[in-house]
């Protein structure tokens, strides 16, 4: 009994459908709380938080360079497990959910490449470094590049979503060595400064204004993958009844 | 805050020309995902939108005048 009607659960979750109508409301509200939280972060961060007393006043990019970095490997993630869940259960809005976070996880992975190169240099005294965080990131970013490559040159749309599938799986090998990289190798990065179970290596009027741009970081990423999505399914969907009913209360609002 | 003033924060120390950079980057990169999906998003809207009123048309056109007859 249990078993049929959690089966039942998960093909729904599966279902293109069921999901564009489930997250009608979440856009709005993904994008107004993104909004809220970098701006008030943004402004804390640069105008509030205290100077570092080694780095002066270039530990504010830390407040752009962490949340960007954390969110190009949490999209590879979520693109790793998306791409699993397609090649055993065959649903369709895996891929979607691969399409949708592909454009964003390359340009934010680019962007903490740009924003540490930015931070390097006067803190390192170089704009780039042959470091072990900075290489692992750089492949995260090229595994991003090639993914995107291999989806605009298979035409078959079910060739397409397993190979990209089995790449982003695949490529989800990086993710534990960008994370291990400050331990394994000598290295210029520095070590985590949280973690979910230590108290924090800053002072927290440091600190909470990281937190708050990483939670708007991810609102927007929340915000921004949802329209993808979204526009993916009335793409695929178009010819369907239930797209022509939902354009038809579109237009009428 | 914790700068004097506006120059002072503009300024940073001398780390003005990095902070800002950075951040203008993050700006641009995260206003140019926000106008690109949207972008998308519109242009299918529009799309489906038009369909639907060639529909509507066609289905209107197809049904036989009185005062023809």
């Amino acid at each position: 009994m249990l078993s049929t009607s959690l089966k039942r659960l998960w093909h729904k979750l599966g279902s293109p459908r069921w999901f564009f109508a489930l997250t009608e409301n979440w856009v709005k509200a993904a994008g107004l709380s993104a909004l809220v939280l970098l701006l008030w972060g943004a402004v804390w961060g640069l105008g509030f938080a205290p100077a570092d007393y080694q780095q002066g006043n270039s530990f504010r990019i830390m407040y752009v360079h962490v949340p960007a970095a954390m969110l190009a490997q949490s999209l590879y993630i979520a693109m790793g497990v998306a791409g699993f869940i397609g090649l055993v259960w065959r649903m369709k809005l895996t891929d979607v959910a691969i399409s949708a976070c592909l454009p964003l996880g390359m340009v934010i992975t680019a962007l903490a490449l740009f924003s540490g190169s930015v931070w390097g240099r006067p803190t390192w005294g170089s704009w780039w470094e042959w470091d072990g965080r900075t290489v692992s990131t750089l492949v995260l970013f090229f595994l991003y590049v090639g993914i995107y490559a291999l989806r605009e040159a298979i035409a078959d749309q079910d060739l397409r979503a397993r190979a990209s599938a089995l790449v982003a799986m695949v490529g989800t090998i990086n993710i534990p060595i960008i994370k291990y990289s400050v331990e394994w190798w000598n290295t210029l990065h520095q070590p985590a400064s949280f973690g979910l179970t230590q108290k924090p290596a800053m002072p927290s009027e440091m600190w909470l204004p990281l937190l708050v741009m990483v939670l708007g970081f991810y609102a927007f990423a929340a915000f921004i993958v949802l329209v993808r999505m979204r526009t993916e399914i009335l793409n695929r969907e178009m010819g369907a009844r239930w797209v022509r009913d939902w354009i038809q209360v579109r237009s009428e609002r | 805050m914790y700068f004097d003033s506006f120059a002072e924060l503009l300024q940073m120390g001398k780390h003005g020309f990095y902070v800002w950079t950075a951040y203008g980057a993050t700006v641009l990169v995260l206003l140019l995902s926000w106008l690109s999906a949207r972008g998308a998003f519109l242009k299918t809207s529009q799309r489906l939108q038009q369909q639907a009123e060639l529909a509507q048309r066609s289905a209107q056109s197809a049904q036989p005048s009185e005062d023809r007859t």
